[in-house]
């Protein structure tokens, strides 16, 4: 029997770019349109709905059960990775931020509500903002590819991998910086254990 | 003479008042209808997590619809809604055609309670407007209508963002309602 699990595995909330609303960057996003392999929050998951699930299939990643196809392709995509490729373009002020209060109830201002629609249906429907020549994720992910890049870029990166310039490379240094400074604890702690250690050694001598 | 004592009559006696459940999976475009019915205008809403609950007037009637959220966790919730119910809307999302089983056993399983024996049955083929959206006779086959024994049932297809085919299915339940009393 295939699995299914009540919320989204909890790991879909520590990718790069998961802490924030695909869209409007609001904080802690709740809700995931699983086709696409991202997670936005409640306001963009009312405008996602309103797209057809043509475009965008949207599930709570707490209240919805999930399937193991809606897992995988979440724990691959995520919102990093889905805007290194939806928003590789984007002219200054394009972009639609969240603000506070903008759905009464159950429903969105009118005004935002349109405002967001634009950004989002720009976003996705017509991929105004996307990287050109190349599918979108999902799609690559549909078709077994590896998801590091397109054919082109990812012959690039194969050859600049230390230095490549896109977003998850913030991620790679932030790595290398963690582990050099988890590497220089360790030694201050080894050659802190080294000097009790002598100074047992004196102490016995002594004795 | 004959309209003046009719509508001192309505005033005397009220509206009819009906009780109605509107149940779907989530993203069915519920609170969209909840919403064009009660205001007459499109809004963008957020998913409901909990219901919502109008009352819109049509014709003789004064529908009290109440409108639940459709999400997996919350759907144990809709059975709390289902005494009194005169009526079930059941909206499906024609474009979904992924999910159009699921939706067939949800709306098996609500019909199963006994609470919901004397309920008539109003399904909104909604979300026409999409691009291969199925039909109401497609809807039809696909929930198994054909085979619910002992219901009053009427599909209508519709599209909640211009209000196409949510009157229509207002006027059955009305004709229905009435005939009922």
């Amino acid at each position: 029997m295939p699995w299914e699990t009540l919320g989204a595995p909890s790991a879909i909330f520590d990718l790069p770019g998961n802490k924030e609303c695909a869209d409007c960057k609001a904080y802690g996003p709740n809700w995931a349109s699983w086709n696409l392999g991202i997670l936005v929050c409640t306001t963009c998951s009312g405008v996602h709905r309103h797209l057809g699930v043509h475009i965008s299939k949207v599930k709570s990643a707490t209240m919805d059960k999930w399937k193991e196809d809606q897992a995988v392709a979440c724990l691959t995509i995520g919102n990093e990775r889905s805007n290194a490729y939806y928003e590789y373009n984007v002219p200054a002020g394009a972009k639609y931020l969240c603000k506070s209060q903008v759905a009464a109830g159950d429903k969105i201002d009118p005004v935002e509500a349109r405002k967001m629609e634009r950004w989002i249906r720009a976003k996705y429907e017509t991929k105004k903002y996307a990287q050109p020549g190349v599918d979108p994720p999902h799609v690559r992910l549909a078709r077994g590819e590896s998801l590091t890049g397109g054919a082109e870029a990812q012959a690039k990166q194969e050859k600049t991998e230390e230095v490549d310039a896109s977003p998850l490379s913030e991620k790679s240094d932030q790595d290398r910086k963690d582990k050099k400074e988890k590497k220089e604890k360790k030694d201050s702690r080894k050659e802190a254990k080294e000097g009790k250690k002598d100074k047992k050694d004196k102490k016995k001598n002594a004795e | 003479m004959g309209l003046a004592f009719t509508k001192i009559w309505q005033r005397l006696i009220g509206k009819q008042e009906m009780r109605i459940l509107m149940v779907g999976l989530d993203a069915a475009g519920k609170t969209t209808i909840l919403y064009k019915l009660k205001l007459g205008e499109v809004v963008t809403t957020i998913p409901t997590i909990g219901f919502n609950v109008e009352t819109v007037e049509y014709k003789n009637l004064s529908f009290t619809v109440w409108d639940v959220g459709g999400q997996d966790k919350i759907r144990p919730l809709w059975r709390h809604y289902y005494q009194g119910t005169n009526g079930l809307i059941y909206v499906v999302d024609s474009n979904d055609r992924d999910r159009i089983e699921d939706a067939r056993e949800e709306l098996n399983k609500m019909l199963n309670e006994d609470e919901m024996r004397d309920a008539v049955l109003l399904v909104f083929a909604n979300k026409q407007d999409l691009p291969n959206a199925m039909t109401a006779a497609e809807v039809t086959e696909k929930l198994g209508l054909h085979n619910l024994r002992h219901r009053q049932w009427f599909i209508q297809s519709a599209c909640a963002t211009t209000g196409d085919g949510l009157y229509e299915g207002l006027d059955w339940l009305s004709r229905t309602l009435s005939s009922k009393r």
